[in-house]
């Protein structure tokens, strides 16, 4: 199964449970968690069923494309489940099915691992699914966003799409993995991957990036603050690119770091908070709708 | 009475591994709690779990609860009755509320007076209704490390709740907890036997579950992990090692064990086999084979859940070899440069806020090397040898080995110290200044390692405790304790050491010297102390040394040497029997009591000999013992610093007759101010020479 192949089934697989598909956010995030369909979506009463592939970015995590496994970018396939449904997991086990990994076939472990997002105010509970020992998904039961309980829980099923696809296809490097017949991972990503390691660790301008966080910051608590929250909300998301693009810098010393992550939180919070306020004056309109979601009858 | 067989399964998501073994103990306690509070007699009571289940099976429930006859006392008889003798509303609404008529209550004579009474008779209601009530709450009232919320629902648990079984015998015990109802459909193993089935009884409940895949008994799940890991390696001419822990955490991660042997391409083994063993271990929770010497071969067994044995074994071998791809990059990635060449990156990782980064803390370190190497007399090579591993010891945590395996922290500083072509007993000491790890770890085999270790931890307990932080009860989140306990059990054998407030005092200074602001010296050396002296008592009680003379042995001492402590008291330990103790405690505690006394009255005595004037004697036992403590004095001095403590309690045994002759022979509490005062400025000296060895008032004297 190629890559595109992968997206197109937890695609089909998720329409089909009946949520909504919506295409990558388009700012910098480091996860799919920190678009705001997931962020700011998980908070208040209403319902939220939805899944996408998030482009992600670690910066740090970048290897010169020398490590098989390891990228500064790569994806995510997110879902989120708002409430989360008492049957999930097997709704979850029944994704696998549709990307051809049969439960019953293979070993599938549920391991504890808990999350947690220092800049979102984030964390939840949940585990690390294993197929056969390799980390495929990572499966959380949102508390808190924004430092704020979540109520209803969702739960976030993050899908690895690179790491499922080598697994399908049984490679050993990314790099190797099929895109699509005949065209691979590297043949897309590699020089992109490539140059933006040596931006991230050589090339990029502290000075200037130090700047644009002070300008992005202030702008975006001066935009939370007049009430428009989503572009508040990508501002502070601009932040938290840039910060991490200074530590790939080593430019943040670390007594620096702490405050700098706080910084960060703070402004997210603001917007968490705004948002329910204005989703809460609204009458938080989704829950009028009537969302059709569970299993198609086979 | 009819008895039956009572079940309660929680049902919920696979339950964190580390969560299950104190989890069951608790609802063994909490089930035990419930029964008795509820007056329902029972049998043995097991608990057993598995990831997706807790279970209680209790044999012998009672299916009724125990009947009981109750008194319960109602007002004063005179409250019960007006002037003319008739019932009061006292008496009436006592009467009502126990539902019985005003005659039948009865009066009976208290220490509080005469009192109404009823006595009441209560059969008992059946055990399903009382149950109904008490099982729910006790499943809400479970705590764990970490609780979640799920869905809309409001009640915490260690993972969601699927479902639930309770029965008491064939009986469902009815109850809902928010929308999840109990009764009597359980679920098999969630690949292998994923329909839910009907429970026949509580008592053929293991057997369904072992027929639908589940192997609820843990020590069970145990026996065919260790059986079938052994078969395995033996198939091939080898052992596994099977650590206990990484036993534990399997035997939790499965509801029915298969295990599978795996490989792995030879070439890997030229990586440091610390590294190895990590990636089987941490990450896959792989047996490592070895062979019968203790080396490392390229097999490794896993347990697994289910599946096709090919295929497991396949993504298995798979994923440990994308580990160990991502070992074997990050290990060619740090050797390119020397271990020495990781130590300015350690300024670039943050020990704690105000503590500095790890390179402050390595400097530190290097400071507090060399003072020590002067303390302990250690000639030039040695001495440079500290100071280089103290330099060197936290290098690794800057490499993409250790952050990628942080439990490997020493273990691969040692390794690329060894690789760096550094003196083997720097790479030796830089390997072992983790240890004592945890209790019952043995403690570093080299000096240059007990050296580190002491003076690493000594770093982090003046660090922490001089900003404020000490456990509290069972949180301590910086492992201070630890940290205490691994300090007194290296320098309980060290005669040659500092003393702890040297020591401290010396970290203290070179967090001075980096303007780390710490609370004042003598508030962290107080906060120490606490924590330091409890480490040495757990330690003395664990040697068996009486409680008294632990007290005893830390109320007293001219210092604080651990080694000293020690000594002393194993030595009052091993005379606690003699006839000569008992009063030698006596005599010891006279001087004590009375300037104890005089003090209350607010009489301080000024120690030192010179503060004693012989011309005030009156009575030769004055004369005598003067002379007796100006000869001990300054030999005590040279006894204690050479920690000869036996010497040193024969020459208290001499000195008593001296001291028993001064409280016969004259009055201390004299109304002669300027005698008394010299009196006790005597008694002073004696006293400091006993508190030498212990504090002798603290003794318990049959």
């Amino acid at each position: 199964m190629t890559f595109q192949e992968l997206l197109f089934r937890l695609e089909q697989f998720w329409s089909d449970y009946g949520c909504l598909i919506l295409q990558p956010y388009d700012v910098e995030v480091g996860a799919g968690t920190m678009a705001p369909a997931t962020t700011l979506r998980a908070l208040g009463p209403e319902p939220w069923y939805v899944a996408y592939v998030q482009p992600s970015r670690r910066p740090a995590d970048g290897r010169y494309a020398r490590n098989p496994m390891r990228l500064q970018h790569y994806y995510q396939y997110q879902v989120i489940l708002k409430p989360s449904p008492d049957d999930v997991v097997d709704v979850y086990l029944e994704s696998l099915r549709a990307i051809g990994i049969d439960p019953s076939e293979n070993d599938i472990r549920f391991v504890e691992d808990d999350w947690e997002a220092p800049t979102l105010g984030a964390s939840g509970v949940g585990w690390e699914v294993w197929l056969n020992g390799a980390e495929i998904t990572q499966f959380t039961y949102f508390q808190q966003v924004g430092g704020i309980e979540c109520d209803p829980v969702c739960a976030e099923i993050t899908y690895g799409p690179e790491r499922l696809a080598l697994l399908l296809q049984g490679k050993n490097s990314v790099w190797e993995m099929e895109w699509s017949r005949g065209v691979s991972y590297a043949d897309v990503d590699y020089q992109s991957e490539l140059e933006h390691n040596y931006y991230n660790f050589e090339h990029a301008d502290t000075e200037m990036l130090f700047k644009l966080f002070e300008m992005y910051e202030a702008e975006s608590a001066r935009i939370a603050e007049l009430g428009y929250v989503h572009p508040a909300f990508d501002l502070a998301l601009k932040c938290s690119h840039i910060f991490n693009l200074l530590d790939a810098r080593g430019s943040i010393s670390v007594t620096e770091r702490a405050s700098y992550i706080q910084r960060i939180r703070a402004l997210s919070r603001a917007c968490c908070l705004k948002h329910l306020e204005k989703r809460e004056a609204e009458g938080f309109p989704l829950l009028q709708k009537e969302w059709r979601v569970g299993l198609p009858r086979k | 009475m009819e008895r039956a067989t009572l079940l309660l399964e929680i049902g919920c998501e696979e339950m964190p591994a580390a969560f299950m073994r104190g989890t069951l103990e608790q609802l063994q306690e909490k089930l035990t709690t419930t029964l008795h509070e509820s007056r329902l007699a029972h049998g043995a009571i097991r608990t057993l779990g598995a990831p997706r289940r807790l279970i209680a099976l209790v044999e012998g429930a009672a299916c009724q609860q125990t009947a009981e006859e109750r008194i319960v006392r109602g007002p004063a008889k005179r409250a019960c009755f007006d002037a003319q003798g008739n019932p009061t509303q006292a008496l009436i609404g006592f009467a009502r509320s126990r539902g019985v008529e005003p005659d039948a209550v009865q009066f009976q004579e208290t220490p509080q007076g005469e009192y109404a009474f009823v006595r009441e008779y209560d059969a008992g209601q059946p055990a399903v209704a009382v149950l109904a009530d008490a099982l729910p709450k006790l499943i809400l009232s479970m705590t764990f490390p970490k609780t979640l919320r799920w869905g809309s629902r409001k009640m915490r648990f260690g993972r969601p709740i699927r479902w639930i079984v309770a029965m008491l015998g064939q009986e469902v015990i009815p109850f809902e907890l928010e929308g999840i109802p109990s009764g009597r459909h359980s679920r098999g193993h969630r690949f292998l036997s994923p329909a839910p089935f009907e429970v026949e009884s509580p008592e053929a409940f293991l057997e369904q579950l072992r027929r639908a895949h589940v192997i609820a008994d843990p020590a069970e799940r145990e026996r065919i992990i260790i059986d079938g890991a052994t078969r395995l390696a033996h198939s091939i001419g080898a052992r596994p090692v099977l650590e206990p822990a990484l036993v534990e955490e399997n035997v939790f991660l499965v509801e029915q064990p298969h295990l599978l042997l795996g490989s792995f391409p030879e070439t890997f083994l030229r990586l440091p086999a610390p590294v190895l063993v990590s990636a089987m271990k941490k990450h896959e929770k792989f047996f490592p084979v070895v062979n019968d010497s203790g080396a490392l071969l390229p097999h490794f067994i896993s347990v697994y859940n289910s599946g096709d044995p090919d295929k497991v074994r396949a993504g298995n071998e798979w994923v440990l070899v994308a580990r160990f791809n991502d070992a074997a990059f990050f290990f060619e990635e740090d050797r390119k440069q020397p271990l020495e060449a990781f130590v300015p990156a350690l300024g670039r990782i943050l020990y704690q806020q105000k503590l500095g980064t790890l390179l402050d803390r390595a400097h530190r370190l290097e400071r507090l090397a060399e003072q020590l190497a002067e303390a302990l007399g250690w000639d030039a090579e040695t001495t440079a040898h500290l100071h280089r591993a103290a330099l060197l010891c936290k290098a690794d945590l800057a490499t993409q080995m250790v952050m990628e395996f942080p439990d490997l922290q020493g273990v691969i500083g040692a390794e690329y110290a060894r690789m760096a072509g550094e003196p083997e007993s720097i790479a030796t000491a830089i390997g072992e200044h983790y240890m004592p790890r945890h209790a019952g770890d043995p403690i570093p085999q080299s000096a240059l390692g007990r050296a580190l270790a002491v003076l690493e931890r000594i770093d982090a307990l003046v660090g922490y405790v001089g900003l404020g932080y000490l456990p509290k009860g069972s949180s301590d989140p910086f492992g201070l304790r630890r940290a205490a306990a691994s300090v007194v059990e290296i320098l309980q054998y060290e005669p040659d050491y500092p003393t702890l407030a040297e020591l401290a005092q010396r970290a203290h200074d070179a967090y001075r010297e980096q303007r780390a602001s710490l609370k004042p010296l003598i508030a962290v050396q107080a906060d120490l102390r606490t924590l330091f002296y409890s480490r040495i008592e757990a330690l003395l009680e664990e040697a068996g040394v009486r409680y008294d003379l632990i007290r005893a042995t830390l109320g007293g001492g001219w210092d604080d040497s651990v080694y000293g402590f020690v000594q002393r008291a194993h030595l009052l330990q091993a005379h606690a029997e003699s006839p000569d103790f008992i009063p030698l405690t006596q005599t010891a505690t006279r001087p004590a009591n009375i300037l104890a006394a005089a003090e209350k009255k607010g009489i301080k005595a000024i120690g030192g000999l010179e503060h004693v004037d012989a011309t005030l004697f009156e009575h030769p036992s004055e004369n005598a013992l003067h002379e007796a403590l100006a000869r001990l004095t300054p030999r005590f001095e040279g006894l204690y610093y050479k920690h000869d403590y036996a010497t040193i309690y024969t020459e208290l045994l001499a000195l008593a007759p001296a001291v028993n002759a001064l409280f016969d022979g004259v009055m201390v509490m004299t109304d002669d101010a300027a005698r008394r005062q010299n009196r006790l400025n005597l008694l002073a000296c004696a006293n400091r020479l006993y508190l030498a060895l212990a504090d002798f008032t603290q003794i318990v004297v049959e």
